[in-house]
């Protein structure tokens, strides 16, 4: 394995519960989230190159994997919508009830709305976020508000 | 709502089923999908057949004795075929563009709208050069010029249809850009 690789897929080793969890989000069936993984991959090592160190690898992660799922989004299909039910992903946490509402809840969010959640849950900074998405901190702010009713809404 | 007990369930699935280091190799060592392995295979084989077809045309049904206006149609005929399927295939290579989501999504759905526009033009044109090769030396009967205006039909709907899918999938990109943006 060459020097670059290595040291790519140990970074990648750190951090690729970001992958997994872009995964589940955006993908509903094992083969599919197998799919976006190798696509995300992918696009993670062609777009190396580019990065610097100026930002966290997480960040950058997390930028190239939510562009990866959301430019190639597809609907989801009645089949998938079935499957599921039947392909829950393997959880080591324990979830509580009102937890696993959140989780159906957010799954009725709009591929943008997804990443912008994903993103305030894993803990990143309003100027993370804003500049992973390419938008404006205010905007940010406005979006994440918006979202968060909505979610409160659909739970009550 | 509990956000927060939310936000640190969220943040402990980080260890889900993570994979382990050989397989993110394998993984990174994949060039391609295999479905897109697949599509790359069958666009080879038929760029390399067709290439064959036109070097066997020209030397075993004697291509030096024919018009210069009818080898060049099946030149560009058989370029036209290759040159389409070398585009699919540098599409289907292309990396991820832009220093943010939004630059993202607007690239691609520029690249979408760009790659339906060359596809339909590049259909279009090849399938012509097929036809009028095909054409060329047959006597016009009123049946023949059915027949080739039912082809040109045919042709026409095919680029028309492969262009809209294209701009269908530009459009999805330009509506997610629209959320993020307001």
């Amino acid at each position: 394995m060459k020097e670059k690789e290595a040291q790519f897929l140990r970074l990648v080793d750190q951090h690729q519960g970001i992958l997994h969890k872009i995964c589940r989000l955006y993908r509903n069936t094992a083969t599919e989230r197998e799919d976006l993984f190798q696509d995300m991959m992918y696009q993670l090592w062609k777009s190396y190159p580019s990065f610097r160190g100026e930002a966290r690898f997480s960040s950058w992660m997390y930028r190239v994997a939510l562009s990866t799922a959301i430019a190639k989004y597809k609907k989801p299909s009645l089949q998938t919508t079935h499957n599921l039910k039947q392909e829950p992903a393997a959880e080591s946490v324990q979830i509580t009830d009102q937890q696993e509402a959140l989780r159906s809840a957010m799954e009725r969010l709009s591929p943008i709305e997804k990443a912008i959640m994903s993103l305030y849950l894993d803990d990143y900074k309003y100027e993370e976020m804003a500049e992973i998405l390419g938008i404006s901190v205010s905007l940010v702010g406005v979006k994440l508000n918006r979202i968060k009713k909505k979610l409160k809404e659909w739970l009550n | 709502m509990d956000l927060e007990q939310f936000k640190s369930a969220w943040q402990q699935s980080d260890d889900d089923s993570p994979k382990p280091m050989d397989e993110l190799y394998k993984i990174l060592k994949m060039k391609t999908k295999k479905s897109m392995g697949r599509f790359r295979f069958r666009l080879i084989v038929e760029s390399v057949l067709l290439t064959f077809f036109l070097v066997l045309f020209y030397d075993a049904f004697d291509g030096y004795n024919k018009p210069w206006a009818l080898n060049l149609l099946l030149g560009l005929a058989v370029g036209g075929t290759i040159l389409h399927n070398l585009y699919a295939l540098r599409f289907i290579h292309l990396g991820l563009e832009g220093q943010d989501l939004r630059e993202s999504l607007h690239f691609m759905s520029q690249r979408f709208r760009q790659q339906g526009g060359v596809a339909a033009l590049l259909l279009v044109g090849y399938n012509l050069a097929w036809l009028s090769y095909a054409s060329v030396n047959v006597e016009l009967s009123k049946f023949v010029i059915i027949g080739l205006s039912l082809a040109l039909v045919v042709i026409l709907a095919v680029a028309f249809f492969t262009n809209r899918s294209w701009q269908k999938q530009a459009q999805a990109m330009e509506t997610q850009l629209h959320e993020l943006e307001n």
